[in-house]
């Protein structure tokens, strides 16, 4: 499961090169890998279980790589065995893709992580093989800022996206769309507020009266919201949230932001008016009023991370303005 | 409006078309009398108009009834319930010195979802009646037609006439850079008239269609019908025949325009994960708008197009990334849905989030090409052209 938000861009970079974009490479799309799979948990053999980061699948190829996406320098043993132990029937049988086993299929199981870490990485990989024979031979793929994705070390077992990702790919992690896969439970506040920002100005367009933390976690989280499984993350996500309009309100948003409730993440507490006097939307200089002080809100949020960041990451690409 | 006495209502479809056909007919002889385009009790007009009111398939009736009274204050009408199923009328009376004229509206919801609007109302009141019914709500909003859209309609008929227009007075406020034109002709040289500005480098990129009119003849017969069909989903009819008017209608906005909302723009295109079974799987593809016109200064154009202010009513928060590429978590105002957009100087990327309305897109892209470059393209996935 993604526990940082360094994964959430190496994630968004891999499912992009999956899309048909004409700002960006289409690598991976172009040799058919267009069935991206996320937060799903195969079932061993064993009983146990596992939840890679990513599966992606290519009917062309008949080929699907389950990736780990590592941000720091050190792997989870236990969560590379068990990816050692995904079986071929799992593909079509519980992910539901579209692959013939029968015909020459083939997956593999890799690693994406930071181009610095590829070696720390490695190293893990190559000690866990001492007992799993099978995690030496995961494929580790680099995300560097000046060369882009290119493997570090290990083959993939079809030609074709070995070829390119050992040439590698040439991309501008900036221009990576943050949409894929918007935030995580690690991610920044300010990484989060600009969703959290703009679902509450859609509900007070549309005159919803009032909202919980709990509605605009998910309405930001996006569509995969129902696939999170642990209700933990989704408390912890929306308590975030919570304690982010309540330092809003006593901020750059009061005026607008009030919370006429009260309770915890699942009360509908909260309100968001930028409506005259005359209870008119349009044209309202309240409403730009309001799109400074969201931005003025998101920039204070970076600011105060950018310190922090700065000690602790190491991604080139994390800085994300110029 | 209640003690004044109402006009009667047609309370079936058959009893409406037969009404609406003897009014075609009598507007059609004037019109030919007195080539005049507008008259009290004249031209039929049709308003396609797209609503998200309904979430319970089986209560659409109920729900879009509902939906209709809770307006009916605000926009000073007497919603009616008629005989049939999804079918209503909404009498608007409006105020002309001592006499209060009434309109009346048919609304055929029959597609819950794409309705049809029919008046034969004085355009002067039903264009004012319609825009402020539609602009004003979060559930409705009009049909928008491109460029490519509309130009290909003309292949359904003789190419009879054109709208066009372009201003870029929301990306600049000096009046020396304003560019701007409005203009309507008709006649059979439409075509090479739209030909020589689509050969103008400067035109091509400069003038928007907002309005086709397009002749078509019965078979067998000398008889035609002529029909206008605007960009913002208005159709004015000139005729003999609301069958064929009908039939134009249900082809190139219940089958085309239809098709490219739900099931391209929202069934494909659309990001997320699609359904709520136990594999997640991201479905969607970015959508872009691709155009000549280069963005000079992409921090002066985000600010400008996300203000929130007519025509785009984007709302956002920008962050410029670098010199050419920033992107924009905004919400359209219109709807009140949230979408993302990127920006470079040549290209928009648009990502429309599951279960968002995708007319936002084919008005986006519509008013773009009225505002900022006519020769825009949307293409996206699969789709090289989307319209």
């Amino acid at each position: 499961m993604i526990t940082s938000s360094k994964n959430v861009l190496i994630l968004r970079a891999l499912i992009a090169l999956c899309k048909r974009d004409i700002k960006l490479p289409s690598d991976l799309y172009d040799l058919g890998y267009t069935q991206v799979v996320m937060d799903k948990t195969i079932r061993l053999e064993d009983d146990r279980s596992v939840m890679p980061d990513l599966i992606i699948s290519s009917r062309k190829e008949n080929h699907c790589v389950v990736w780990e996406s590592k941000s720091g320098r050190s792997i989870d043993n236990d969560q590379a065995k068990r990816l050692a132990s995904i079986e071929a029937r799992a593909f079509p049988d519980q992910l539901m893709l579209n692959v013939k086993i029968e015909d020459g299929f083939a997956f593999d199981i890799a690693y994406a992580c930071d181009g610095k870490e590829c070696q720390n990485i490695r190293v893990d990989l190559d000690r866990v093989a001492r007992a799993v024979a099978s995690v030496g031979a995961f494929p580790l793929v680099g995300f560097h800022e000046e060369s882009g994705i290119k493997t570090h070390s290990g083959r993939f077992n079809k030609e074709n996206i070995n070829r390119v990702l050992g040439d590698g790919i040439s991309i501008d992690l900036r221009e990576v769309p943050t949409e894929y896969l918007r935030f995580d439970k690690d991610s920044p506040r300010s990484e989060i507020a600009p969703y959290v920002m703009t679902n509450i100005v859609a509900y007070a367009t549309r005159q919803d009266p009032r909202f919980s933390a709990e509605q605009i976690a998910k309405d930001s989280y996006g569509s995969s919201w129902d696939h999170i499984r642990s209700n933990t993350t989704k408390n912890e996500i929306a308590k975030k949230i919570d304690n982010m309009l309540l330092e809003a309100r006593q901020n750059e948003l009061d005026g607008y932001l009030t919370k006429p409730g009260r309770g915890g993440i699942r009360s509908p507490k909260w309100n968001l008016s930028y409506l005259n006097r005359r209870g008119i939307a349009f044209p309202s200089g309240r409403l730009k009023k309001l799109q400074k002080q969201c931005i003025e809100f998101v920039n204070r949020l970076k600011n105060e991370e950018a310190g922090i960041y700065a000690r602790q990451l190491r991604l080139p690409f994390f800085l994300e303005e110029e | 409006m209640g003690n004044l006495m109402k006009p009667d209502l047609q309370r079936t479809r058959l009893d409406m078309v037969y009404h609406l056909q003897d009014r075609m007919r009598s507007g059609y002889e004037r019109y030919l009398d007195e080539q005049k385009l507008e008259w009290e009790g004249g031209l039929l007009k049709t308003y396609l108009v797209e609503a998200d009111i309904v979430d319970k398939i089986n209560d659409s009736h109920n729900q879009i009834l509902k939906y209709l009274h809770t307006q009916a204050e605000s926009f000073n009408y007497s919603p009616e319930e008629l005989d049939e199923e999804n079918f209503f009328a909404l009498v608007a009376g409006s105020r002309s010195g001592r006499q209060v004229k009434f309109d009346i509206y048919y609304v055929d919801a029959s597609d819950y979802r794409f309705w049809v609007v029919y008046t034969v109302g004085h355009s002067s009141r039903t264009d004012k009646f319609m825009d402020k019914l539609v602009t004003n709500s979060t559930k409705l909003d009009n049909a928008w037609f491109p460029m490519q859209f509309l130009s290909k309609l003309v292949e359904k008929g003789f190419f009879n006439g054109l709208g066009g227009r372009f201003n870029n007075d929301p990306f600049t406020k000096e009046e020396d850079d304003q560019l701007k034109i409005s203009l309507k002709l008709w006649g059979n040289l439409a075509k090479d008239v739209f030909d020589a500005f689509q050969n103008s480098e400067r035109l091509r990129r400069m003038f928007s269609l907002s309005s086709v009119r397009l002749k078509r003849y019965f078979k067998g017969s000398d008889e035609s019908i002529t029909d206008d069909v605007n960009f913002f989903g208005k159709v004015t009819s000139m005729g003999q025949s609301f069958d064929s008017h009908l039939d134009l209608v249900n082809k190139f906005y219940k089958d085309e325009y239809k098709h490219k909302i739900v099931q391209i723009i929202e069934g494909e295109l659309a990001i997320g994960i699609a359904d709520k079974s136990d594999v997640a799987i991201l479905r969607g593809e970015p959508m872009f708008v691709r155009f000549g016109n280069s963005i000079p200064n992409i921090e002066l154009f985000v600010r400008s197009l996300f203000s929130g202010t007519a025509p785009f009513r984007l709302w956002g928060l920008q962050q410029i990334i670098k010199k050419d590429f920033a992107r924009i978590y905004a919400v359209d105002l219109h709807l009140g849905r949230t979408l993302t957009f990127e920006v470079f100087p040549d290209t928009i990327r648009i990502f429309l989030p599951l279960g968002t309305c995708g007319n936002t897109i084919a008005r986006f892209f519509t008013l773009f090409q009225h505002h900022y470059d006519s020769s825009a393209e949307l293409l996206g996935g699969k789709y090289d052209h989307l319209f």
